[in-house]
């Protein structure tokens, strides 16, 4: 008798198993048409238009991108390359940025939080206001003489807000994630307006992503874009 | 007697501290609380508008598939709309000035004279950009002819010289 519950437990179990792994949604591509529109108080207006790729386990994002000149922009890991007529015009070292691209947030399903829960920054506060839940996110003591705290805030478990501050309580920026689509079963916010503060200089940026694919299979040339020599 | 009154002395004192600590401790949370959710607000009337411009710029475009370059080339009035035309990203198309570009009223301004010209073409505000380039190629134009005029001349005088 004893043999046919572990059997049966046995049974569950991996029944259960089977079950969570058919349904577990695995995300792993991301593809929009997106528009950057800036204005600024020093430079001019831009616009810049065409539709971006990133792939979370080649950990490249790819913009192609049509307005204003047609170009290829790929970041990775490591560096940003500029591509003209298939031949590298300029590439700049930067630092890992793919972890906290709003992409890869959304896919990996961190996004609520801005992936805060995996950095350095402790939860300090949590408050409830006007439909919204503020937490406030400090960085270590180490590190409060170089960052900022930031002011994070939900409405509907979504996020809402993201205001970063200098270690002075200086505000640097703020980010707005509005206009949420559910697309396969993702919450993505398809507008994104930053203001961003820089001495006497305040710059705002709107982002708007349209047609948005999600584990899209094709246009594997830009998902699996290989770098011309340079 | 007296016990009872300092006691009863003592008991409103107390009720008076909690109170003010009360009101005190409530102004504080809701002014900080206020503070960090007007932080949260976003006009997006104001970001609309503010964007207009640029927003029927993308439209036109995604409409239309048309390029900056093609719009610069038509002189389409949608960029002097959005301030584009001005904006850095137009920088190196508009420095490809064509020959079909060259606005030959001012060119012959620069040609025939500069200095009256300066006042009509350079300085004048109404003046677009190919106008103005039209002018200094002119200029351009006519002191290297003059140049190699005035070299033909002073070698012809030279051989004259030599001759004698």
């Amino acid at each position: 008798m004893a043999f046919f519950k572990k059997k049966t437990i046995l049974l569950f179990s991996f029944l259960l198993f089977v079950v969570s792994f058919v349904f577990s949604q695995n995300y792993f591509r991301f593809e929009a048409d997106y528009s950057i529109k800036e204005k600024s108080t020093v430079d001019d207006p831009m616009l810049n238009m065409g539709r971006l790729y990133f792939d979370l386990h080649n950990r490249s994002i790819v913009y192609d991108i049509t307005f204003p000149e047609h170009e290829i922009i790929v970041m990775n890991d490591t560096a940003i390359y500029k591509i003209r007529n298939n031949q590298v015009t300029e590439v700049i070292t930067a630092p890992n940025f793919i972890d906290f691209s709003i992409f890869s947030l959304i896919l990996n399903g961190q996004l609520s939080y801005f992936g805060l829960k995996n950095t350095i920054y402790k939860l300090t506060n949590v408050e409830k206001d006007n439909g919204m839940v503020i937490t406030t996110w400090e960085p270590p003591e180490k590190f409060k003489d170089i960052k900022g705290k930031m002011l994070l805030s939900q409405i509907d478990k979504k996020l809402n807000g993201l205001i970063s501050f200098d270690n002075e309580d200086n505000i640097i920026s703020k980010q707005f994630f509005k206009d949420y689509q559910v697309i396969n079963g993702l919450e993505i916010p398809t507008t994104i307006t930053q203001f961003l503060y820089t001495g006497m200089d305040e710059k705002i940026k709107l982002t708007t992503y349209k047609n948005i694919k999600i584990n899209n299979m094709q246009n594997e040339e830009y998902y699996n874009y290989s770098i011309p020599d340079y | 007697m007296q016990i009872f009154l300092n006691s009863k002395n003592l008991y409103i004192k107390m009720k008076n501290l909690f109170i003010t600590i009360l009101v005190l401790s409530s102004i504080l949370s809701l002014r900080t609380k206020a503070g960090n959710a007007g932080l949260f607000y976003l006009n997006a009337q104001q970001i609309e508008k503010e964007f207009k411009q640029l927003t029927e710029l993308e439209n036109y475009l995604v409409f239309h598939h048309a390029s900056l370059n093609a719009l610069i080339q038509t002189h389409n009035p949608i960029l002097n709309k959005t301030g584009l035309e001005n904006s850095n990203q137009t920088v190196p198309l508009r420095m490809m000035f064509e020959y079909k570009d060259v606005d030959w009223g001012s060119f012959a301004w620069g040609f025939c004279c500069w200095p009256v010209g300066c006042l009509i073409v350079p300085f004048n505000k109404n003046k677009d950009d190919n106008e103005k380039l039209s002018f200094f190629y002119g200029m351009l134009s006519f002191y290297t002819i003059s140049t190699i005029y005035q070299i033909s001349v002073l070698i012809k005088a030279g051989n004259s010289i030599s001759t004698y």
